[in-house]
């Protein structure tokens, strides 16, 4: 429901404009015909890619190659969720107050 | 040059959001332009009014931002069009390598940033589409059947100059969504901050959700909550998401509105009088110095040519949709 106090402030003469949509649609990639051996390691796939794209040819990267990056990116969200548990679950170490430490064995600090 | 050409490089270097009858007096305003102004008049003239520093093609932080947000657009109409999450993410993952590649110098994006470059954006993309593949915060579809994704607005305030001319507010919506039974306009944060308490503070007060949730209320007619930060942390070795409601009041929206208002005449009288002054107490130092501060430090006389010299020119139009 519209705000009527609000919109009450407000002239009428409004425009919505839908952008265009900024993704960029390219040819669509071709598959190859044969099933290409996918590399593992993230900076491989990403030389992969590279090599396409400077040989002007981003059709060229296939959707298999596009999973195989996603996979990667997975696998590394997997391997970091379980780093941020082990810190979470790691014991806190008790802090000291020195001062009243000092004052138990009544030092001058 | 042809006729053309001529024309062609005024309109290029022509503001439309600025009065064609008071030089440097803006009408149509946005939350860059706005915020601008209201740090400080100086500031705004030198990089609204007159363009300098303004340069997001070379700035790693906006070019990370802005194709983790087309990347997002992309997925969020594909999977309106009935894709599933696997085909639209592997659309989004091409677009992003393709706005990550410089096909006139034929290498990937050299970011220098080193927490914001082209495998990260690549991973914070899979993670977050990955993350809110079912997400609980309902795209709105619109009238036409498209998702309300990357809407450009613009409305009349109400608001005239003392010559009768309107004064307009422009912005660019991420997404209109649904939660549970309220709606809420989300808009995409992209920062190296921790995504807590007092990163998220800083959007109360603030223009942009100010202004975001008044156009969402005249644009949409519907009752607009506020708006939701969507936060995504980006860092060297991981990327986190959180996001935030930042609700807003009627009672705080038409106090925005005032000040705006009243801001909007401080603008005008700048303008008439083709003087906008410093506000000193803005200039900070350290690493939160105004960008400008060289500038306004020199002597008045030298201070075009370091402008000239050192800080590139971009054309700022709340105008142009995005």
């Amino acid at each position: 429901m519209a705000n009527e106090n609000l919109t009450g402030a407000l002239r009428g003469s409004l425009q919505l404009i839908e952008s265009q949509d900024s993704g960029n649609p390219t040819d669509p990639a071709e598959t190859s015909p044969l099933r290409e051996a996918v590399p593992d390691s993230l900076d491989e796939l990403f030389a992969k890619v590279n090599e396409a794209f400077g040989q002007g040819l981003p059709s060229a990267v296939t959707d298999e190659t596009l999973y195989a990056l996603v996979l990667r990116y997975r696998a590394e969200a997997l391997k970091w969720e379980q780093d941020e548990q082990i810190k979470r679950d790691k014991p806190k170490t008790p802090r000291v107050n020195k001062k009243s430490i000092a004052e138990a064995l009544e030092l001058d600090i | 040059m042809t006729l053309t050409d001529t024309i062609e490089k005024v309109r290029a270097e022509t503001n439309s959001s600025f009065s064609t009858r008071v030089p440097g007096l803006q009408l149509a305003w946005d939350s860059t332009s706005y915020d601008a102004l209201d740090r400080c008049p100086r500031y705004y003239q030198y990089s609204i009014i007159e363009g300098h520093g303004l340069d997001g093609e070379e700035n790693p932080h906006l070019k990370f931002g802005t194709i983790f947000h087309s990347a997002t657009e992309l997925y969020a109409h594909e999977r309106a069009e009935g894709q599933d999450h696997e085909t639209a993410l592997l659309s989004s993952v091409r677009h992003a390598l393709e706005q990550t590649w410089d096909f006139k110098l034929s290498r990937p994006w050299a970011s220098t940033e080193p927490a914001k470059n082209r495998k990260t954006l690549l991973r914070s993309i899979v993670w977050y589409l990955d993350k809110f593949q079912d997400d609980p915060l309902e795209t709105l579809i619109l009238d036409n059947g498209s998702p309300a994704v990357e809407l450009s607005f613009r409305f009349d305030t109400g608001f005239t100059t003392s010559d009768g001319e309107p004064i307009l507010l422009c912005g660019h919506i991420d997404k209109v969504v649904k939660w549970n039974t309220e709606i809420w306009i989300t808009d995409k944060k992209t920062t190296k901050m921790d995504l807590d308490d007092n990163y998220f503070k800083q959007f109360t007060p603030n223009s942009q959700v100010s202004i975001y949730s008044i156009a969402g209320i005249i644009t949409l007619s519907e009752q607009i909550d506020g708006l939701i930060i969507d936060g995504a942390q980006i860092l060297a070795t991981g990327s986190k998401f959180r996001r935030r409601p930042i609700p807003r009041s009627q009672d705080s929206l038409e106090e925005w509105l005032r000040d705006f208002q009243i801001k909007i005449t401080e603008a005008e009288a700048y303008a008439k009088q083709q003087y906008w002054p410093m506000n000193r107490k803005s200039c900070g130092f350290g690493r939160l110095q105004c960008q400008f501060r060289p500038v306004c430090s020199a002597e008045p006389a030298m201070r075009s040519e370091i402008l000239n010299s050192a800080y590139p020119k971009r054309l700022w139009d709340p105008l142009i949709p995005r």
